[in-house]
């Protein structure tokens, strides 16, 4: 399976860090993502928001990734939150019965107003 | 049927009589607006004022019945809802184009063959929504009031109309100004009867502007206060030619009351999922019988009051009994001549506002329907014609008159010519759609944006729901991306779908071996700490969004079955 395109950026707000996906996130693309986030989590951020407001598409691949991340940020004694989850992806966390298992904000801003 | 927590009282309770009545009488007044569209046609017969107000009354009986009728369920007639009868705009065109062929007669015995056609469509719907897409529903909704705006705009702006005052203009302004205020900033009651007051606005200013002439007064003062409807002068005639325009009323008309009584069906259960098609065909008989008694007892075709549910919603109460208060009301109003005769002098000032701010909602519920599809270049084209010929027709008068005198009917209403063209080139369009299309996807060279293509493209083609439509391209791209490295053996995976305008299927085949599809969520545990885990939540997932889900494995290959409901 040719590889989905997915792209990461990084955006720095203060100590915080907001990772910004484009794209679709699907099994070929998902080992790629947890390496990113384990990596951000290593170096020592304390606050990590993933931020979903141009992500297209997402398999099941993707709930594992954040779920291990959840985890992640745990071990690390480190938050872990969500933003922008709209539209056909939010029907998917629905779908999978997962909207519970994270935190998620509305927005961006709103994600990184809850620093405390 | 589980009660919804919305609905206070539902279609098997009782209410308290007070409560019954009060929610009788907001039906009443939100129905009565639609009295305009009889009004219009005994007009443009030439009916004198006396005339009118009889058959106002007659009008109001067989709305009371009609109602009734409905939220029965005698024999195979009548959907057991609270789902009122109104006036339509959807046989105005038509019956307007009767009056002015063959005076009342000639209304009356069409409106008793739609009544009629439609009592006989009624169990072959299923089958008519393949040559009667959705989007040409929409289409024909918005054909409805725009020509229901014409020719109102007509009795005004036409050739032969009597010159506008300034004092009718002022009333007209004023009229539609409360009504548009109203529905806009207006709240609870105010908002929901805005049309209603907006009409007794428009009363009181003709009568101060003196737009009432001193004869329509006269003919109020001398009708009694209490008196029984005469049936005695109703006849009937029937022309062939007309038998198109009625006959595209009557399908529009039977198409709502799908829609209506789905709505009814929705309101009433909390576990609702997919539209019971035996309530809704009873419903349609219903819809049928109610216009055919019309037809017999002399007034307009009647419909499925799509604001009146809407307004049950609103208030909770969808009780059956609130249908026996509406027809008792109807029946007494029309008991009073009084009232009929001050109907019947409705200024042409108010009556046009009122008819373009109902037309208004009408036309973009139209178009509402029409969005509601994927559409093609061949449906884009369909519906882009057929609204440049229906509006032709209107601003081309010459058009409807330079055919031979039998096409008339066809030609001359725009309202007609538009559906009679998206119909043919509906059908002419057909031609080359495959309702089945496959798609194979190589192992190594899987795109999901390629498989998001090929449903998006062939949605098109059918017309289908994009959310249908996406509900099965996410189905395709979570298998594959499930049982590409671990389930997927060799070879190609073959995607086949087929669609028909109620279901969407796709069938998926591959070499190797199914996934399983869980009924259950793996918990979150299962799916972080290993792959099985992650495959469990994507068959979970699968079998969720689809609408029945079938999976075996045979001779080393895996096949799977996804239905969608449509």
């Amino acid at each position: 399976m040719a590889k989905s395109s997915l792209q990461m950026a990084e955006v720095r707000a203060g100590q915080n860090c907001v990772l910004a996906l484009t794209g679709r996130i699907d099994s070929t693309n998902a080992d790629e993502l947890t390496a990113r986030v384990n990596r951000l989590f290593a170096a020592g951020e304390k606050y990590l928001v993933v931020d979903f407001k141009e992500v297209l598409y997402l398999t099941s691949a993707a709930f594992r990734v954040l779920l291990v991340a959840t985890d992640e940020a745990e071990r690390s004694a480190a938050r872990f939150a969500l933003s922008s989850v709209f539209g056909q992806v939010r029907e998917l966390f629905e779908m999978g019965g997962l909207l519970d298992a994270f935190t998620i904000h509305a927005s961006r801003e709103e994600a990184l107003a809850q620093t405390g | 049927m589980k009660k919804p927590s919305n609905i206070i009282y539902g279609v098997e309770e009782s209410p308290p009589l007070f409560v019954t009545i009060l929610n009788g009488m907001q039906h009443v007044a939100l129905i009565a607006i639609n009295l305009v569209y009889p009004l219009l046609v005994f007009r443009a017969a030439g009916t004198s004022v006396d005339a009118i107000a009889n058959l106002l009354a007659i009008g109001m009986l067989v709305l009371g019945a009609a109602t009734v009728l409905q939220a029965q369920r005698m024999g195979p007639v009548g959907s057991g809802y609270l789902c009122p009868s109104t006036f339509t705009a959807t046989y105005l065109p038509s019956s307007l184009l009767a009056a002015r062929l063959g005076g009342l007669p000639l209304v009356f015995g069409m409106t008793i063959f739609a009544g009629l056609l439609e009592t006989a469509v009624a169990p072959l719907l299923n089958r008519l929504r393949a040559i009667f897409p959705i989007e040409i529903s929409g289409l024909v909704i918005f054909m409805i009031g725009w020509s229901a705006g014409i020719a109102g705009l007509r009795l005004l702006l036409a050739t032969d109309a009597a010159p506008v005052s300034a004092s009718e203009w002022a009333v007209a302004g004023l009229t539609l100004t409360a009504m548009v205020a109203l529905n806009a900033w207006g709240k609870g009651l105010a908002q929901m009867l805005c049309a209603l007051f907006g009409l007794v606005a428009g009363y009181v200013a003709a009568a101060l502007g003196g737009v009432v002439e001193v004869g329509q007064w006269s003919a109020i003062d001398a009708a009694k206060w209490v008196g029984v409807p005469s049936f005695g002068h109703v006849s009937w005639s029937f022309d062939a030619t007309l038998a198109a325009p009625f006959a595209i009323g009557c399908i529009a008309a039977a198409l709502k009351a799908i829609g209506t009584i789905t709505v009814c069906q929705r309101i009433n259960d909390a576990d609702w999922v997919r539209t019971d098609m035996r309530s809704v065909t009873r419903g349609v008989l219903a819809d049928g019988v109610s216009t055919a008694l019309g037809g017999i007892v002399g007034t307009v075709g009647t419909n499925t009051a799509t604001t009146s549910v809407g307004l049950a919603a609103a208030t909770g109460v969808t009780s059956r009994k609130v249908a026996y208060a509406i027809g008792a009301i109807f029946a007494a109003l029309a008991l009073c001549p009084k009232l009929a005769a001050m109907l019947a002098v409705m200024p042409r000032a108010v009556l046009v506002a009122a008819l373009l701010f109902a037309v208004t909602f009408i036309m973009i519920n139209g178009l509402q329907v029409i969005a509601s599809r994927l559409l093609d270049g061949r449906r884009i084209l369909t519906l882009g014609l057929a609204f440049i010929a229906g509006g032709a027709v209107d601003v081309f008068p010459i058009i409807g008159r330079s055919v031979p005198k039998a096409l008339s009917p066809i030609v001359a209403s725009s309202f007609v010519f538009a559906t009679l063209v998206a119909l043919t080139l509906n059908l002419l369009f057909r031609i080359g759609v495959k309702k089945t299309v496959s798609l194979d996807v190589e192992a190594g060279a899987i795109d999901p944006q390629k498989i998001e293509d090929f449903f998006k493209s062939n949605g098109a083609k059918w017309g289908a729901r994009p959310e249908v439509v996406a509900k099965a391209t996410f189905g395709v791209v979570q298998l594959v991306d499930a049982v590409r490295s671990d389930f997927w053996q060799s070879g190609t995976l073959d995607i086949k779908a087929s669609f028909d305008e109620f279901n969407l299927n796709v069938d998926l085949a591959y070499e190797g071996n199914a996934l399983v599809f869980p009924e259950q969520r793996p918990s979150n545990k299962q799916i972080r700490e290993s792959e099985d885990g992650a495959h469990l939540m994507a068959g979970y997932m699968l079998k969720k969004c689809a609408d029945r889900l079938r999976s075996q494995e045979k001779n080393g290959k895996a096949f799977l079955h996804l239905h969608y409901d449509h």
